[in-house]
Order: structure tokens, then sequence, then C-alpha cells
């Protein structure tokens, strides 16, 4: 495959993916565009990248999604190629012609593919197409209410109502008996017509206790497909990723090699190109099922790099660049064991209730095995039209308890002040005896809300208080010393005058 | 030196003295030899008999700190003694307004008001939804803490508050 060297690359998102992408460009010696919304003049990625333009007024639809914009911006900076990183226009296959009829490259799969897989009921067409085993349901988007009827109760239930163009727990209803179908299907159709404009639902059999696994994989333009493990994301607040890990506790060598295969073979069946996520549910026997495919860099993507060794962002260019993929599966062979948490700025006390506003404070963890992938710094303040999502800290250990002992200790070392984060609710997280033992589902969090309660540490009461005075005591030292220093100058010279003349 | 330090209800008198370089505090009947040194970004690192606790500190509305120490979140309101005692011969001099006085809503952080849920003159019940303001994709609705009448609506729908901003009175 013929390769053209790109030279400079427009960072098409914000946060902490921006900073990430520009990162590994300037590794590379890539030149760096960032785009940025009015909310975000003051981001990280604006002063990591080497150039950097206006959108537009910080909601998405007026600067983030304006891809046509994005592209101008683009090919009047010289940029030959575009990397969305995730959300906004990652997944968008009409963005991804626009930037190809542009004369640029989008660094992501190929249109056709991000189609294929892009709605839900056709991603599923294409898996069982391909042999791939999907979740059993109806075979596409259901008409009227009697056929839905008909398919729940030959399915048995619970079961699943669930958007076709759906994402993010949007549109979705778990019914649990035959009377209750009626309303969950105005429900879900209501939801997903308001969230995606688009209020077609499909039935799936309801899995029990299910888990949430997905296997990265990549291809390049020679038609060259590997997996890169799984991870497992059960771990989820509202269908949201909080703690993401690698190897899964219940993956062994065998169903990894299974799951990677079939992941591979979805990925071939689209003509896949680049990085790319097959996400499965896994019922309590490890039966799995395909569940969608996620066509971008996923926001866990970095546990995945601490134990391959790699780094994906890299490697995305150079597929995107025309190269072979560096490895080939023989030579993919992982290393101990990653764990990330996700940083938000939201309340645990408060029903986890979005917290943007200031950051005072910042102190980030470092030391062994650390890896802190933020986009945010002290005096910065979150906006409020955004993911609450300030940073992704993730470990690397030897083993699963180093790991999760790692991830703990430096947990404790983040210090945000000026807005409430989950910080402290991640470490009962890590700590609960349920994620200890790694016998967990999508159901932990919601199971164990009672128990992840994060009350102070009474015995810090003290050292708090004591500190509150000192501070108090200091300040008005510092105020009197000022008055004093004003005041006319004494008429014995110190010494220090003595010693300038 | 003496501060006076509220904490919900509580209130407690601490003094401090300082001999050299020497600190030492009285709190709840305990007399503590601290060591103290200050870092970065207003922190406060302490030793007290040994132990040490880095404290990070953020300053809210007039005399409310809040302090951050090993992933615990602390709230206090301090002043000196003599700021203390002054307000209160100031705010006995002016009356003092009573405690059932009118209910102000204010935005918990900065957004958007979605919706308004009530008219101004409309009759509320403990727990009924006043205003829904979005942040960050998410509905948060507010609601009255008591029974009452809305008296006033200071913003309207649509409208872009910041953090703290009057949104509603019930009174």
């Amino acid at each position: 495959m013929k390769s053209t060297p790109f030279t400079k690359i427009l960072v098409a998102n914000r946060g902490e993916i921006a900073v990430r992408v520009i990162r590994t460009c300037r590794e590379m010696g890539l030149g760096t565009v960032a785009v940025f919304s009015e909310a975000d003049r003051g981001g990280l990625a604006v002063r990591f990248a080497d150039e950097a333009y206006l959108l537009g007024p910080a909601p998405s639809r007026d600067s983030y999604l304006r891809g046509d914009k994005i592209i101008e911006i683009a090919k009047r900076s010289g940029a030959q190629a575009i990397h969305p990183g995730y959300g906004f226009l990652s997944e968008n296959a009409a963005f991804a012609t626009a930037c190809a009829d542009a004369g640029l490259v989008f660094i992501g799969p190929p249109p056709a593919a991000m189609d294929a897989m892009g709605e839900k009921t056709r991603a599923r067409d294409h898996a069982r197409k391909a042999n791939v085993p999907v979740v059993p349901g109806s075979p596409g988007p259901i008409a009227e209410e009697p056929e839905a009827v008909r398919i729940a109760t030959e399915l048995g239930f619970p079961v699943m109502l669930k958007a076709a163009a759906g994402g993010g727990g949007k549109g979705m209803r778990r019914v649990d008996r035959l009377e209750d179908l009626a309303a969950a299907w105005r429900g879900a159709r209501g939801e997903a017509k308001s969230a995606f404009g688009d209020d077609r639902v499909y039935l799936e059999k309801y899995l029990d206790q299910p888990r949430h696994i997905e296997i990265q994989v990549f291809a390049d333009q020679a038609g060259h497909t590997v997996f890169l493990g799984e991870r497992e994301c059960s771990v989820q607040r509202r269908n949201q990723k909080v703690i993401e890990e690698t190897p899964s506790t219940i993956v062994d060598p065998q169903m990894r090699a299974r799951m990677g295969e079939v992941a591979v073979r979805a990925a071939q069946a689209v003509g896949y190109v680049g990085a790319g996520t097959v996400e499965f549910l896994v019922d309590s026997q490890r039966n799995f099922y395909f569940l969608e495919m996620n066509t971008r860099l996923q926001v866990e993507h970095p546990i995945t790099e601490w134990i391959f060794g790699v780094d994906l962002v890299r490697w995305q260019i150079e597929v995107a660049q025309g190269q072979d993929l560096p490895l080939a599966q023989t030579d993919l062979q992982p290393r101990g064991h990653a764990i990330e948490a996700r940083v938000y700025a939201e309340d645990p006390q408060r029903n986890f209730m979005p917290s943007p506003g200031k950051i005072q404070t910042l102190r980030v963890p470092a030391g062994p095995g650390i890896r802190d992938d933020g986009g945010v710094f002290a005096g910065y303040t979150v906006p409020i039209y955004y993911d609450p999502m300030i940073s992704k800290l993730s470990a690397w250990a030897p083993s699963r308890d180093q790991a999760i002992e790692r991830l703990r200790r430096a947990l404790s070392e983040y210090v945000i002040t000026g807005i409430a984060t989950n910080i402290r609710w991640l470490r009962k997280v890590l700590d609960h005896a349920d994620f200890r033992s790694g016998s967990y589902d999508t159901n932990f969090l919601a199971r164990r809300a009672e128990e992840l309660r994060t009350p102070n540490d009474v015995a810090l009461e003290e050292p708090a208080l004591l500190a509150a005075v000192l501070r108090a005591y200091q300040a008005d030292r510092r105020t009197k010393a000022e008055s004093r220093s004003a005041a006319p100058p004494s008429p014995i010279p110190s010494a220090w005058r003595r010693f300038s003349r | 030196m003496r501060f006076v330090l509220r904490q919900g209800d509580r209130e407690t008198v601490v003094e401090v003295e300082r001999e050299g370089d020497k600190l030492s505090v009285a709190l709840n009947g305990k007399l503590r030899q601290i060591d103290l040194a200050e870092g970065d970004q207003g922190l406060i690192s302490l030793l007290v008999d040994g132990q040490a606790h880095a404290c990070d500190f953020d300053t809210r509305k007039g005399n409310q700190v809040r302090v951050y120490v090993g992933q615990s979140v602390f709230e206090v309101e301090l002043e000196t003694e003599l700021d203390s005692e002054r307000r209160a011969r100031r705010q006995l001099a002016g009356g003092g307004s009573g405690a059932a006085g009118p209910q102000v809503i204010v935005a918990p952080m900065p957004g958007k008001v979605v919706r308004l849920l009530v008219k101004v003159g409309q009759p509320v019940k403990a727990g009924d939804g006043l205003v829904v303001i979005e942040a960050m994709k998410m509905e948060n609705e507010l609601r009255s803490a008591r029974a009452g009448t809305v008296k006033e609506i200071s913003v309207a729908e649509g409208a872009a508050v910041e953090g703290g901003a009057r949104l509603c009175v019930v009174e």
C-alpha cells in the first residue's frame, strides 16, 4: 500500500482526548491544529497545539459538530488529515465522506464501514451474516405494538426495548411483564425520538447478570486485522462506564481467542480500517453476544495501551497514512494488568449532580505505573456545555491486586478543589468486595449503591479544623505585617540597609 | 489569638498561641502542638504529634472555608473573635431578620433555565418543583423547602445563569 506521510493534523475535538491526540502528534513530529468553541478558548488543547482556530459558540451544534467549518479550517491551515477523537463527529459517515470529497484524510474507518455498523439493527444484521452471535431478538425495527407483543412473548420476559439509532442508554427500557410492554413501548419511542430524531425501536432478550466486555480491533488498508485483547467495562452507572480493566477476570485464553476471532470477523465483514471496538454482552454462563461496534477510538483505550505497550493513536495515524500495522497478531503479547477510573465533575453526595465551575487547586497523581489523561488545570473552569469527565486515571502493575492498590494510591494523591468530584467514591468502588473478587456485572453499582456511600473520614475532622484555624491565623499575621511595613520607616536602619551601602 | 468556628449549629472558640516557631492550638479542650509549613496553591502541611496531614482549601462566600484533607471535605465558618463580636453588635443594632423570612431559591451551579414550573402568586407545598436547571446535559429540578406562595420569579425560560444566581422567591 502506498504511503503518504502527513505533516499536519487537525484535531476535531476538545478536552482530554484532544490533548491525548496532540501529544502523539508531537511525538511523531507532526504539526497540530486545534479547533475550539467560545467556551474552550482557555482549554489545554489550545495551548498544546501549534495552531488553533475558533469554531463558534459553545453549544456543540454550533462548534464541534460544524463539519463544514472544520473542513474549511483544515484546508486553510494546510492539514492533510482530521482526527475526530471520540463523540462529536467521530462516528458520522457523512462527515467522513465530506472530508474525502475535500481531499482530506479522515482518521477512522471508511464511511461505508461506519454506515454498516452505525445503526444498531443494521449492525446486528451484518454480525449475523458474518456468523457472529447476537443477543436473540427481533430481526429489525418493529413497526407496530402488536408485533412487539408477539416477539416479546416468543423471546420470553424479561426483554429489552432499544432504540435502533441508540447509544448511551437513551431510548432503552427493560420490560419484565407483558402488562408493562405498552407503557415501555411508548416511553422508549418517545425518548428515542427526542434523543436521536428517530423513534424506531427493536427488541432483545434481557440477559441476566450481564457483563459488558469489549474487544479492541485494528485493521490496516492492506487488509490485516488484529485484536488487542478485551476490556471489562461492567462497572457502569446509568449505562455510563466508570471503571474499566484488562484483562477481564472471567475471560480465559480460550474465550479470549474465540471473542477475538469473532470480533475480527465482524470487522472484516464490513471492510473495517483503523481502530474499532466490538462490544459484547456476556451472560452468567460466559456465552457472549455481539452488542455493537464503536467505529472510533474508545475513551478507555489507555488500558489496552498499557498491557500491550503500544500507542493506538500512533497506529491510527500510521494506518491512515497507508502504512501496514506495525505488529502481527502473534507479536501482540499482553503483560500485567491495567485499570482506568474516570474522574467526573459530579457530586456523589448529591445524587451525582454535575458540578461545573472553577478548579481552584489541582494536584495530579504521579509515581510508578500511573497515567493521567486530563484536559484541565488549576484555574480552569469546567464548562456547563459538555460531558463532565475531567480526567482518566489509569494504573498498570504486574498483577490485578497490585494494579488495584496502585490506582487506590494514586486516587488518594489526587486533589481537586473548587468543584465536587467522584474521586472518593471511585476509591470506595475499588475497595468493594465485589470489585476485589472480580465477580461483578453491569448491575454492580446500582445494587451496591447504599454500600458505596462516601461519608467523610471523621478522624480527619480535627486536623481539618486545626488547618482552617491556622490558615486564618497566618493570614491575619500577614495582614498585620503588611500594615506595619506600610508604616513610616523606623529611625534605626536595618542590618540589610547597612550592608547595602 | 482567638477564633470562632462554626459547623452547622455548633460553635466553638479556638485559641492559637505562638512562641517563636512553635504554634499551639486549644481546640475542644485539647491543646495541640503543631508544626506548620505552607506549600503551593495555598496548601498547608501540618505535623500533629508526628502525624502528617496535607490540607487544601477552597474559600466560599464570606467566612466559609472548605477544607480538603485525605479525600474528605469539611465545611466550616471561621472568623476572629473580634469580628464575631462586632458582627453580633451590628446585628443587634439592626434588629436582625426572623428565621421564617422569604425563601430565596438560587442556582446550585451554572446552567440554563429549561422550565419554570410555577407562576408568581401560585401557592406551593414543601417539596413542590419550582425551576428546572440544565447543566452538562443533565436536568435538575429545584424544589421548595417549605410551603408558601411564589412571590417573585427572577429569570426567564432559556436564560443562562451563574451558580448562586437568584431564581425565584417563595414566602
